[in-house]
């Protein structure tokens, strides 16, 4: 099951941008002049900018899922945050770590897209649901 | 740091991007805040579960630090999030408030406790934020 997450509402209200998916991997940025949620030092907020990695897990999880699987909700998250997301552009690297059957763990970057000082590093754990024929429709 | 007026702190938290997270300002005290989400939105927003989740991570951290920043002294200033652990353990159908509580502090963290409960009591969320702080600048400068 494949999702335009350029149209989900999240994606589309906070302008957040798909620039990069492989198996296992998802890479998305966001220019700082659309957000208008601020934080310390006119940086991204840091409650938005976890949001903005957990969407960086979902669209990761998403390349991985097989037959009658899709993204569920988020069960954890934590984020370490290095430095103040003050970039141009911010850029979000999500990588899977482990997929199982019900749940997989993800790590996420969060780096200025320009000189590539870390601003934060998550790590998030999703649920995976199983889709029946009668869900699907 | 005194306790902000009501008012005036929750004027600060609802610019349209708040509001369309659903996110509305409460009540703040020393070292404790709490917002409202309201939930459910009504309209496209139901069907992405990024919204929900995005609004309970949201405020988390801004209520985390309006918790902080009545819990201060004149001599501190908060100096941004350091951490944030959040455990999302059931998805809301219905409106959520969201406790921040200072339960620690030493000379460079402040320590956050976090539950989000909807109205019949049913914990849909914890969490716990550490956020650093740090000495005000001699003079009054931040």
């Amino acid at each position: 099951m494949t999702t335009d997450w350029a149209s989900t509402p999240f994606f589309k209200h906070f302008g957040l941008v798909l620039e990069e998916t492989r198996e296992g991997y998802a890479r998305l940025s966001i220019r700082r002049d659309v957000v208008r949620l601020r934080g310390a030092r006119d940086s991204i907020n840091g409650g938005l900018l976890a949001a903005l990695g957990n969407a960086a897990m979902h669209v990761c999880l998403g390349t991985m899922l097989g037959e009658g699987e899709r993204v569920g909700r988020t069960h954890e998250l934590s984020v370490a945050y290095l430095s103040s997301a003050r970039g141009d552009v911010t850029s979000l690297e999500a990588r899977i770590l482990r997929k199982g059957g019900r749940q997989a763990v993800g790590e996420i970057e969060v780096r200025d897209t320009a000189d590539g000082a870390i601003n934060a590093k998550l790590r998030v754990t999703c649920e995976i649901e199983r889709v029946t024929n009668q869900d699907a429709n | 740091m005194p306790v902000p007026d009501l008012d005036t702190w929750r004027a600060r938290w609802q610019t349209p991007d708040e509001q369309h997270l659903g996110v509305r300002p409460l009540s703040v005290a020393k070292g404790h805040a709490t917002f409202a989400i309201d939930l459910p939105y009504g309209d496209e927003r139901d069907a992405d579960p990024l919204f929900t989740t995005s609004a309970l991570t949201y405020v988390t951290d801004v209520s985390a630090l309006s918790a902080v920043m009545a819990h201060l002294d004149e001599t501190e200033q908060p100096n941004g999030t350091a951490s944030l652990h959040l455990n999302y353990i059931a998805t809301p159908t219905s409106a959520v408030t969201v406790e921040a509580t200072v339960f620690g502090q030493n000379s460079t963290e402040a320590i956050i406790d976090i539950a989000g409960r909807e109205a019949d009591g049913r914990v849909v969320l914890r969490g716990l934020v550490t956020f650093s702080v740090r000495q005000r600048a001699s003079g009054g400068g931040a």
